[in-house]
């Protein structure tokens, strides 16, 4: 499954929709892309939509990393919304569900942003 | 019957046939190149056509056709029909690509040295009293050093720009300014007695410089300096009376579009006459082939730049195998294996065995994010600061601590390591760290039961605010501990099946009675019959210790 990410942006936040594999190449490349260009453009509040994301790796795990670092370094801020059982074994497993908050709902998603 | 082209000096093709090399001179306006006796240039090679090759003599120059070969005619690896021949050209035929060499040096031959064909090439009589295209021969002569890696310089071709320029222009001084990463620097320079300057005597006017930057215009100054320029402190400074200051362009090889890429500049404390009442013709010539030599050396370093990043891919991969343990230390009560397969080159994984002056026994086994050259950095940086750490009697998180602190501040922030560390000190009993690894698994040699070690750690080297802490562990005379990297999990099989964690525990359940080295025998056999060849994407790593 091929990955594809779309961003859309709700008032200050901007909802990055992810589907597919975030690995290392190509997806990692379009992620890190997509934050450095809506940074670049002012904003700070993302959520990370990792729904239909089936497979995370290490590079992707990385990324993830990578942008919670930048945003939060401008004093921003990432969470992360829909993590699958499998996203959530491996963050609990790498213990960075002590550091991103995750949601499953939209709204409150949203909510907590403000 | 046509002008001959003796006039011109003569022409060769030369190649070599069974060890021994021949040589053609060309004294027809047509040479049919080919498998058949009674072609000019004859050459006993199946996968070349019997009637293969044509090379005309037309309108001063020399064309060479493919006679509609079965397996082709090609140059610098590109397949032609038709090519207008230029010294030193090596045309490629046939299936085997026997090269041809189109030189004016009877001497020289496809494949050896171009030292004498770069000579050849320097003194070729031009054809038509033109000196800027001294330039031309140079190009040719760097194609030739990227085609055959021979030794022909950049410093070379600058000293011919240079030569070249200065007996144009009449001018003083010539120098190159050759683009970098912050703008135009100075690369080299001439006077007009052929002295190479040194850099402390390198003086341009900046302001003419910048301008010749910023417009993409050369300036000519020949008779006194314009009003804009002349008051100029780096003006005053260089005494300069006359100059010119061309761009050179070429298509640099990372882009398709032409840029500027040096500047040739040249100077002179007298009016420069020769310049003055040079055809602007030949001075854009001039800048023309200064730029495709330049290009050339671009393209040329490129070459070199690959060439050095294998040599440090290599460097890199020695350096990692060097720190991982070529022999598995004995340790007296203790069972130790290891196992490792790295991708080719270099990934992220390694383990260790350290033993500190205080008597402990540390088993480690990490998998570094990503990889390449500096996934394997990090590894070695990682089991540099384990080493010294442990031996120094710290206790493997303050061990671990002090990495996370170093990774933090050193690498990248999207680098991070899973570590799975197992500590045993005398008196003390066990303790055991995973930092994000998969999990380990603890196998009771009583019982047959089989434990699990989770992760209790956040991953190394991404957050400086993480904390790391031991979970304490008993270890029984014949039980095991088994750690590995995901590079075993999730090798694949042809049909794209991952090896998964069920697999892993059954083989441990079945050769944990029989020894860590049966673990690591039983766990690699299987996974070889299991992937059946198919090629493996990620590190493989496994650890196993135990009590005797």
């Amino acid at each position: 499954m091929s990955f594809s990410l779309k961003t859309r942006k709700v008032g200050a936040v901007v909802l990055v929709d992810m589907s597919g594999r975030l690995m290392s190449g190509e997806p990692v490349q379009s992620l890190r892309t997509a934050v450095r260009q809506a940074v670049d453009e002012g904003s700070l509040k993302f959520i990370f939509n990792l729904g239909d994301v089936s497979h995370i790796d290490s590079s992707g795990l990385g990324e993830l990393i990578t942008s919670y670092t930048t945003i939060r370094g401008r004093g921003g801020d990432v969470k992360l919304l829909k993590l699958t059982k499998r996203a959530k074994d491996l963050l609990q497993m790498t213990k960075l569900l002590t550091v991103f908050e995750c949601f499953d709902d939209e709204q409150l998603a949203q909510k907590s942003m403000n | 019957m046509k002008a001959q082209p003796r006039e011109q000096g003569s022409f060769y093709i030369s190649w070599v046939e069974e060890s021994a090399r021949r040589s053609y001179r060309i004294t027809r306006e047509e040479t049919i190149v080919g498998r058949r006796s009674d072609c000019d240039v004859n050459i006993n090679n199946q996968h070349i056509s019997r009637r293969h090759a044509r090379i005309v003599f037309r309108d001063s120059k020399y064309i060479l056709f493919d006679l509609d070969s079965r397996f082709g005619t090609y140059l610098r690896g590109v397949r032609v029909t038709e090519h207008v021949l230029e010294p030193g050209d090596c045309i490629e035929l046939g299936k085997d690509r026997v090269p041809f060499l189109f030189t004016t040096d009877e001497t020289s031959f496809p494949g050896e040295n171009t030292s004498s064909l770069e000579h050849s090439i320097f003194n070729l009589k031009l054809q038509d009293n033109e000196e800027a295209s001294e330039l031309e021969k140079v190009t040719w002569i760097l194609d030739f050093q990227q085609h055959w890696e021979s030794s022909f310089t950049p410093e070379t071709a600058f000293d011919q720009i240079l030569h070249s320029a200065l007996k144009l222009s009449g001018a003083e001084r010539s120098y190159i300014l050759v683009r970098d990463k912050t703008g135009f620097g100075y690369t080299t320079g001439m006077d007009s007695t052929l002295r190479r300057l040194k850099e402390g005597e390198f003086q341009t006017s900046r302001s003419v410089v910048q301008h010749v930057v910023q417009t993409g215009t050369s300036v000519f100054m020949v008779e006194g300096l314009d009003k804009i320029f002349a008051g100029t402190n780096s003006m005053i400074a260089s005494g300069a009376k006359a100059l010119a200051c061309l761009p050179l362009r070429g298509i640099p090889e990372d882009s398709g579009a032409a840029a500027m890429l040096g500047i040739l500049y040249l100077d002179s404390t007298h009016p420069m006459h020769a310049l003055s009442g040079l055809d602007e013709k030949i001075l854009k010539k001039l800048a023309g082939d200064a730029g495709n030599v330049l290009e050339r050396i671009e393209f040329v370093k490129g070459a070199q730049q690959r060439k050095t990043l294998e040599r440090e891919l290599a460097l890199a991969e020695e350096t990692q195998k060097a720190l991982l343990p070529s022999v598995i230390p004995v340790v007296p009560g203790w069972q130790l294996a290891a196992f490792s397969k790295p991708t080719r080159y270099v990934g992220g994984d390694f383990y260790d065995f350290l033993q500190s002056p205080g008597g402990s026994l540390v088993g480690v086994l990490g998998d570094v994010a990503g990889k390449g050259v500096s996934a394997a950095l990090i590894s070695s940086m990682i089991l540099g600061s384990l080493h010294s750490l442990i031996h120094s009697n710290q206790p493997i998180e303050m061990v671990v601590s002090a990495v996370n602190r170093l990774m933090c501040e050193k690498s990248s922030t999207s680098r991070f390591v899973t570590l799975f560390a197992v500590e045993f000190t005398p008196g003390t009993g066990g303790r055991f760290l995973s930092a994000g690894h998969t999990t380990g698994y603890l196998f009771r040699w009583a019982t047959g039961a089989v434990e699990e070690l989770p992760s209790n750690c956040m991953v190394v080297g991404a957050f400086s605010f993480a904390v790391f802490e031991c979970n304490p562990i008993d270890l029984n005379p014949g039980d095991l501990i088994i750690s590995y990297s995901d590079g075993l999990t999730e090798a694949e099989n042809p049909a794209g099946e991952m090896f998964e964690e069920p697999r892993v525990l059954q083989i441990i359940r079945e050769a944990g009675p029989s020894g860590a080295d049966a673990v690591i025998e039983k766990l690699t056999s299987e996974l070889e019959r299991f992937t059946k060849g198919h090629p493996q994407t990620d590190d493989i790593t496994i650890l196993v210790m135990g009590r005797t």
